[in-house]
């Protein structure tokens, strides 16, 4: 795949990590019980089309960019043309 | 060796020089120009192979990568090659060529006697045949399948070739070089868009090359020729000849497999193209028709009959029947066949008209066509040649691979490709536009569609080439072996018996007969597998679909796909700050992960064991020093980074103070131990952690998405510092007499420096240096931190101030037994990711008072309950058996072929210099409960089980009172 980095622009697969779905974590203040944390981690629900993801560009800026992605076609929604 | 079937003129080939290369032995000759095979038929070669199931002899169907059948081994003084086809192979000196797939001999093969045996072997015959007993598939089924089936042998050795790999980009890249390539490329080039063009062929042109035709008001080879020289002088474009695009993959990519020449630095370059718009140009392959006895040498494509006679001034044959259903194609081929000089015995419009064919008593090849005349009168006509044409099927595996579906064109009778797969376009004979206008056409109007989408030029509407349309052509009839693959010897009945036995669904049928399998991926067969398959059903062949393409489209070698990544060029190699004057200490290097780190320090004459032993002993009784370098080191600065690692580690850390280290054990957010470390305090706000060697990347990337994702508010810089600095951890008795002889800046001594501290100062008043108490070995031990570039200089005065207490420099075997007399944990072989700290023995770093990654899902009822395996120490009763590596755990005595219930496993076991017999650490249900009782480890691979003691982890100073010195 061709990935559309924000900061550096499209970039081989290879320069990154894949970090899973974007997922809301509860906040750190003991609030939250593993319910919570399981629905969080483990329940991001499929709508279907485009998916928030989460990619570690560990080859360029070093950040972690959300980028949306249809997971039938590999199209990123601000795909390289 | 002359060559007979060479003809006196014409040709693209140099005829002045002479190649001499061996085909089984026998001396053979060709010229610059030719492939093996067109070498071959010149010197009159006509049986190159025997087939897959039933050793036929096999000749050449086709001339170019489309040819099922003629596969040989090729050593051309770079390793002997397998299932090469004779018909890609460029022809060079040398070479030597032998056939595959018989026994003794080509000519004479034992295999051939299962077709004479009797009904041979039919659709789902290995299924049927191979079945019971089952003891029987180990013992004989495999040995005679792997003796009869198969095509070539592979060389075992080492491949002395080098291969590499490169990266390309381009506007517009273009695959293929017959009339739509180069139309399309020359539209592309000369419009201004980078442009890379790549033909799997050694010369441009494609069926250019040898078919007739005028553009321009000049021969096509003419003009290809004035194309190719004009494409190769404009700088926008890189021409790519000998260069397979095999592979075709998401946004843009496409794999080209690049043969380079002999005697080059490299024997293949694997290219990774990106093109913002692919223009498939791979034009169309002839498709065989089915009839008996259709694999006959001497049976041929009529395009390859052409080939040969015009590309390569070589006549297949002398006498030819010509079977091409369309009227075009057959007047060209007759042509072409007179112009050379052979006979045309006879010439049929349909080639369902052939009823058999016969082949010479030896050798099997071509000797006549038995066909229906135009009355239906059963004629024979004596050939040694027959072209053959149901055809056309365009090559758009490209545009398959990536999902775009082919459909069945009721008109064009072959499967078309839709419009536009992505960034690819087929164009051209790839899909369906098989007249010569028409390819120039589509080509040219093409790259102008693609550069108008590029917003490289004005957008342009440009009509394309119409769909040739094409004629039926049924398949063959009863009476004999009618093949639809060549390569997979499978005939017309088995297709049919596979829907008989209700295997008719398209990927089913190709499954059970084999159908399109193989390194042929059905390039010839895939058409008339298809209308068979229709014809057996009754059903439309647009109803019955396709298999699945995948890459690559022709074979591609595993070496060229490997690249230069072999052996030590496999991953960098990553040296410490301290391998030069390691490697002058005489260390035994090893691997771990990227590095090479320090094993053992042998002394003249010591085996690896006698090192170990001594290194450890050396730390246990005066003093040692080991490599800490490759730990990951990670600066947090700032008002947050107090609140920022108190998230990260699960440990209370708020009584932490500035000059103080604690280990800590850091958790995925599942509540697993994820890594252990320090967390190092040099001021409120300035921490450095440190992550295990092979965990350094991923606890990096995970402080990176925690800073980013979760904490993006927070006030701090995160620094990644591993590589700024070399650690040398100086442990033993001795090793605060070390500190104080190397003249520290501030007060060492045990109540000024206590364990789990930090002093930054100098050593010798000049040597920048940060200490650390710490001790992984359980001795008296600090870990000397100094700016990489001094690495050299720390060596230097600790080996010297060393000697008074004979410093021993260690690796990592002895650091890996100290700390398993420690009982000390290891990520990857106790912190394996399905560990609760708990678990571990190390529920105690655990804080109730605040919140952390994983604390929430730490409380899961499974991770809480009563039966985890705990870490335990385990000795051998007899204190002296060895204890098997990764042995398991169990209340009996091993007794072969049972099956024990399971109380655990072993996950490291030595022999301790320190305590003189066996120690093991490992993990036990409620192993904490459980001292003292008596088990047995059990090690089936090892065939040895030993009668063990349940002790604590820590085998050597519980309490801990080393530490302190
Ligand atoms: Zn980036």
């Amino acid at each position: 795949m061709l990935i559309p980095c924000p900061n550096c622009g499209p970039r081989a697969e290879e320069e990154f990590a894949f970090g899973g779905p974007v997922r809301e974590l509860p906040p750190l203040d003991g609030t939250a019980d593993a319910k919570a944390w399981h629905r969080a981690l483990h329940g991001a629900g499929r709508a279907g089309g485009a998916l928030p993801e989460v990619w570690y560009h560990h080859a360029g800026c070093e950040c972690w960019v959300t980028l949306r992605r249809d997971l039938a076609s590999h199209a990123f929604e601000k795909a390289p043309t | 060796m002359t060559q007979p079937f060479r003809l006196p003129q014409g040709g693209l080939i140099d005829r002045a020089r002479l190649i001499h290369f061996t085909f089984d032995g026998a001396p053979m000759t060709g010229h610059p120009g030719d492939t093996l095979a067109s070498a071959l038929l010149a010197c009159g070669q006509r049986i190159v192979a025997r087939s897959l199931k039933y050793h036929r002899p096999r000749g050449f169907l086709g001339a170019g990568l489309e040819d099922p059948s003629a596969l040989v081994t090729v050593d051309a003084g770079q390793g002997r090659i397998p299932n090469l086809k004779a018909t890609e192979v460029q022809l060079c000196d040398g070479m030597i060529v032998t056939s595959q797939n018989n026994w003794p001999s080509l000519q004479r093969d034992v295999g051939a006697l299962i077709q004479i045996a009797g009904r041979g072997i039919s659709a789902g015959f290995y299924y049927k045949t191979f079945m019971w007993p089952r003891a029987a598939w180990y013992r004989w089924y495999e040995r005679i399948i792997r003796a009869i089936a198969g095509h070539g042998r592979i060389d075992a050795g080492a491949d002395p070739a080098r291969h590499d790999k490169r990266q390309a980009f381009c506007e517009i890249l273009v695959i293929g070089s017959g009339p739509t390539g180069l139309a399309a490329a020359l539209t592309a080039a000369h419009g201004g868009a980078t442009t890379i063009i790549v033909e799997a062929d050694f010369l441009l042109g494609g069926s250019l090359l040898w078919d007739q035709g005028q553009i321009e008001g000049m021969p096509a080879r003419e003009w290809a020729e004035d194309a190719a020289r004009d494409l190769a002088t404009l700088s926008n474009v890189t021409v790519m000849p000998r260069s397979l695009a095999f592979g075709h993959y998401d946004h843009g990519q496409v794999l080209v497999a690049q043969s380079c020449d002999a005697g080059g630095a490299v024997q293949s370059v694997l290219w990774k193209i990106r093109a913002r718009r692919i223009i498939l140009a791979s034009g169309a392959v002839e498709r065989p028709a089915v009839f008996p006895g259709n694999d006959r040498p001497g049976v041929m494509l009529a395009s390859a009959v052409r080939t040969y006679l015009r590309r390569y001034g070589v006549a297949p044959g002398r006498r030819a029947v010509i079977a091409v259903s369309d009227l075009e194609e057959r007047r060209r081929t007759r042509a072409d066949l007179e112009a050379a000089g052979l006979r045309v015995v006879a010439e049929l419009d349909d080639p369902s008209r052939i009823s058999g064919t016969s082949g010479g008593l030896i050798r099997g090849e071509l000797v006549a066509v038995r066909y229906r005349g135009e009355d239906g009168k059963r004629l024979r006509a004596g050939a040694d040649l027959l072209c053959v044409s149901a055809g056309w099927t365009p090559t758009a595996h490209l545009a398959a691979q990536m999902g775009g579906h082919l459909t069945w064109d009721q008109g064009a009778n072959c499967l078309l490709p839709a419009g536009a797969t992505g960034p690819m376009r087929p164009a051209g004979g790839a899909r369906g536009a098989l007249d010569l206008a028409g390819c120039l056409a589509d080509g040219k109007a093409l790259a102008h569609r693609a550069m108008g989408e590029l917003e490289l030029h004005v957008p342009m509407v440009v009509p394309l080439a119409p769909v040739t349309p094409q004629k039926t052509v049924k398949p063959g009839t009863r009476g004999g072996k009618a093949f639809v693959d060549l390569q997979n010897d499978v005939t017309q009945a088995d297709v049919q018996q596979a829907v008989r036995e209700g295997y008719d669904d398209v990927e089913l049928a190709k499954r059970y007969t084999t159908l399109g399998m193989g390194t042929d991926q059905g390039k010839t067969s895939w058409a008339n597998g298809i209308v068979t398959l229709a014809e057996a059903l009754g059903r439309p062949a647009s109803a019955i679909g396709h298999t699945t393409y995948r890459p690559p489209y022709s074979p591609v070698q595993i070496g060229t796909l490997i690249g230069a990544e072999t052996g030590t060029a496999m991953t960098p190699t990553r040296r410490t700050p301290f391998h030069r004057v390691f490697a002058a200490a005489g260390c035994v290097f090893q691997t771990s992960g990227d590095w090479l780190y320090a094993r053992y320090f042998p002394l003249a004459g010591e085996d690896m064991a006698e090192a170990i032993r001594r290194e450890v002993q050396a730390v246990r009784r005066s003093l040692g020093c080991v490599d800490m370098s490759t730990l990951g080191k990670f600066e947090i600065r700032g008002p947050d980074a107090a609140r920022f690692v108190e998230e990260l580690y699960c440990n209370n850390l708020s009584t932490l103070k500035p000059g103080r280290l604690r280990y800590g054990l850091m958790l995925r957010e599942d509540g697993l131990v994820f890594d252990d470390g320090t967390i190092c305090c040099l001021a409120a706000d300035h921490y450095v952690l440190s992550a295990t060697t092979t965990r350094r990347a991923s606890v990096w990337r995970h402080l990176q998405m925690h800073r980013q994702l979760r904490c993006a508010g927070m006030d701090l810089v995160l620094t990644d510092v591993s590589e700024q600095w070399a650690a040398l951890a100086i442990a033993g008795p001795e090793a605060r007499a070390l500190l104080r002889a190397l003249a520290p800046s501030f007060a060492c001594e045990s109540a000024d420096f206590p364990f789990a501290a930090i002093r930054g100062g100098t050593l010798g008043g000049d040597l920048p240096v940060r200490v650390l108490s710490v001790s992984f070995s359980g001795e008296l031990s600090y870990e000397l931190c100094v700016p990489a570039g001094y690495s050299e200089a720390l060596w230097e005065r600790v080996m010297t101030a060393g000697q008074a207490w004979d410093i021993c420099p260690y690796g990592l075997e002895a650091l890996d037994v100290l700390r398993i007399e420690k009982g000390h944990l290891s990520v990857g072989t106790e912190i394996d990711g399905r560990r609760t700290p708990d678990d571990l023995g190390l529920s105690g770093l655990v804080s109730t008072k605040k919140d952390f990654l994983g604390r929430a899902l730490l409380a899961r009822p499974a991770l809480q309950a009563d039966g985890r395996g705990q870490f335990v120490g385990l000795t051998p009763v007899d204190r002296a058996t060895a204890l098997p590596f990764g042995a398991h755990l169990s209340c009996e005595p091993y007794v072969a072929g049972a099956q024990p219930a399971l109380e655990g496993h072993l996950t490291a076991a030595v022999v301790s210099p320190t305590l003189g017999h066996p120690i093991a650490i490992g993990f036990l249900r409620n192993g904490r409960a459980r001292m003292g009782e008596r088990l047995w480890a059990h090690s089936p691979l090892a065939g040895v089980s030993v009668e063990v003691e349940v002790g604590p982890a820590c085998a050597f100073d519980p309490k801990g009172e080393r530490l302190h010195g």
